[in-house]
């Protein structure tokens, strides 16, 4: 099938689907007129079962705990798989430090003192802000995911400095795989837990506290979204240090 | 105005897959297939929308303010992060495929035919 | 509220994760990862042969304790009933079947092919028990990811290569349609 005829079979399969989508659409209330019990359920009783104010957190560690802990896996598997998918194969060494003639033909730029600086200093306080958003998923529009995520730049300032060794002793690959699988497992054996305690899987077992929005009062959401911070941390480190490492395979399979 | 997103969202799916469709790099048709992925975001973020209601976290304000549906948020949030993970596992295959093929043209990855 | 509807899917889960904390210490023991991979398989085969034939058809579990009351209903649930428990049973059957298989054939597989395996496992067993659409979507995602990286297992072939790339996307572009629908 040649190219053209690719296009013009597509043009009137596009079309057919758009029209479906625009025929779905025109049965929905428009914009703005959110009309489901779903939310509203939701919003009425968040504060005073699970004593989060952040009901989004609420929802994903709690009320739809489960969906999060089948993501949760999804991530870990997507690392997992990666890990198997550019490994060291027959035939590929590896460049573990460059030598003084790779350097020379890299015609890349030293990298600068000003952006090494930065980046150095950047890494403490992006360490504290992942670990702030990680732990405190019940209160404001954070949690697991998204300071996980902080916590791995951190480590990729390393890597921005230049200094693409360190990057690569700061994070070895046994580690970083056993820090994902406790996180995942984790999340996982949390809810193990209360079945253990013949409640229902990933039931908020830990003492409710008093203030709305804390720390300690939201019960296993904070434990859930800590225990979710550290597996996408180190899935994240984990994925882009594999797709860095390539780059030093490959340079050594060309030398 | 009360239809507009949604309009958006077939139009962002229409674009994503003709690019994924045309596309002769590999990795333009993982980026496309990014975009695809962003239009169901639109979607169930459009759907939770009410009108004059603020953002669900009730730290701050009251929590009987009128809020937008905090459900399709979390569900959004999760495909964030399957998306994340889908695109990493993806671009590792597009690495093999060059090292194997020798070029990131999927017109050229004609090993397996019929 | 049977607790062997959460734990076929989180034993396979748990065995993943504990197979992977474990990777350097087990690492020659090929016997013992696959003895604990192939005992995680049979152990959910046994659990959903429980629920096919002991549960009355639509039992339901519910998640985290969250009931529905006045017609709507905020927790997730798992309902299984003959068919679907079946299927998932026949499903965890194949699972157990391909890994001793694999025991001979693989001449070296490292643990994370028996990670990728019970991911899958765990996948479909809450695809096939789920009863909250939106976690459909997430377990058929699971399933996904870890067909792509099992398809793309012997990266050192082309074949493989291109199957997987094939495969992943066309497989995300169903799944993210489906997702609109769901959110539709």
């Amino acid at each position: 099938m040649t190219p053209r005829q690719r296009r013009w079979l597509f043009a009137i399969a596009a079309a057919g689907l758009v029209a479906c989508y625009l025929w779905a659409f025109s049965g929905l209330p428009g914009f703005g007129n959110y009309p489901g019990p779903y939310g509203q359920a939701i919003l009425n009783h968040a504060i005073a079962q699970t004593n989060a104010t952040g009901v989004v957190s609420a929802i994903n560690f709690e009320y739809r705990g489960f969906d999060t802990v089948g993501e949760e896996f999804i991530l870990f598997t997507a690392a997992a798989g990666m890990s198997v998918v550019l490994r060291r194969l027959r035939g590929e060494r590896q460049g573990g430090t460059p030598s003084a003639e790779d350097a020379a033909n890299r015609q890349v730029p030293a990298t600068s003192s000003a952006v090494r600086v930065v980046s150095l200093l950047l890494v403490g306080p992006t360490a504290v802000i992942g670990w702030w958003l990680a732990t405190h998923a019940q209160a404001n529009p954070s949690g697991g995911f998204q300071g996980g995520v902080i916590l791995a730049t951190a480590f990729f300032l390393v890597y921005l400095s230049g200094e693409f060794i360190v990057f690569r002793r700061l994070s070895p690959v046994a580690l970083l795989d056993a820090a994902e699988a406790v996180g995942a497992g984790g999340f996982a054996a949390v809810g193990v837990t209360a079945l253990a305690m013949s409640l229902p899987y990933l039931y908020n077992y830990l003492p409710l506290g008093t203030i709305p929005g804390a720390v300690s009062s939201s019960g296993t959401i904070a434990l859930i979204s800590f225990l979710v911070g550290i597996e996408v941390a180190a899935a994240f480190v984990l994925i882009i240090g594999e797709l860095l490492e390539q780059t030093l395979l490959r340079r050594e399979e060309s030398s | 105005m009360q239809v507009f997103p949604f309009l958006v969202v077939a139009w962002i799916v229409a674009v994503g897959l003709y690019g994924l469709i045309t596309s002769r790099d590999l990795i333009h048709q993982i980026v496309c297939l990014i975009v695809v992925q962003s239009s169901t975001y639109v979607l169930l973020l459009a759907v939770g929308y009410v009108t004059g209601g603020v953002a669900p976290y009730f730290f701050d304000i009251s929590p009987h303010a009128k809020a937008v549906d905090p459900v399709v948020q979390a569900l959004a949030l999760t495909d964030v992060v399957v998306e994340a993970a889908v695109t990493a596992l993806l671009l590792s295959f597009a690495i093999q495929a060059h090292k194997r093929f020798g070029t990131l043209d999927p017109h050229a990855l004609a090993e397996l035919k019929g | 509220m049977n607790p062997l509807f959460p734990l076929a899917v989180v034993v396979p889960l748990l065995t993943a994760a504990a197979l992977l904390v474990l990777r350097v210490p087990l690492q020659g023991k090929r016997q013992v990862r696959g003895l604990v991979a192939v005992a995680a398989a049979v152990a959910v085969a046994v659990m959903l042969l429980f629920l096919t034939f002991r549960t009355t058809s639509g039992s339901v579990y519910w998640f985290a304790g969250f009931r529905p009351s006045g017609g709507v209903a905020i927790g997730i649930d798992f309902e299984a009933d003959p068919l679907n428990a079946g299927l998932a049973c026949l499903g965890a059957v194949l699972m157990t079947a391909s890994m001793i298989f694999a025991w001979r054939y693989f001449t070296q597989v490292g643990t994370y092919f028996h990670v990728l395996m019970l991911t899958f496992l765990a996948g479909m067993t809450g695809f096939c028990l789920a009863g909250d659409v939106f976690d459909l979507f997430v377990w058929f995602e699971l399933m996904g990811v870890s067909a792509y990286a099992l398809t793309a297992y012997r990266p050192e072939e082309r074949g493989p290569i291109q199957g997987a790339l094939n495969f992943a996307i066309t497989n995300s572009v169903g799944a993210y349609l489906s997702l609109t629908g769901i959110g539709i």
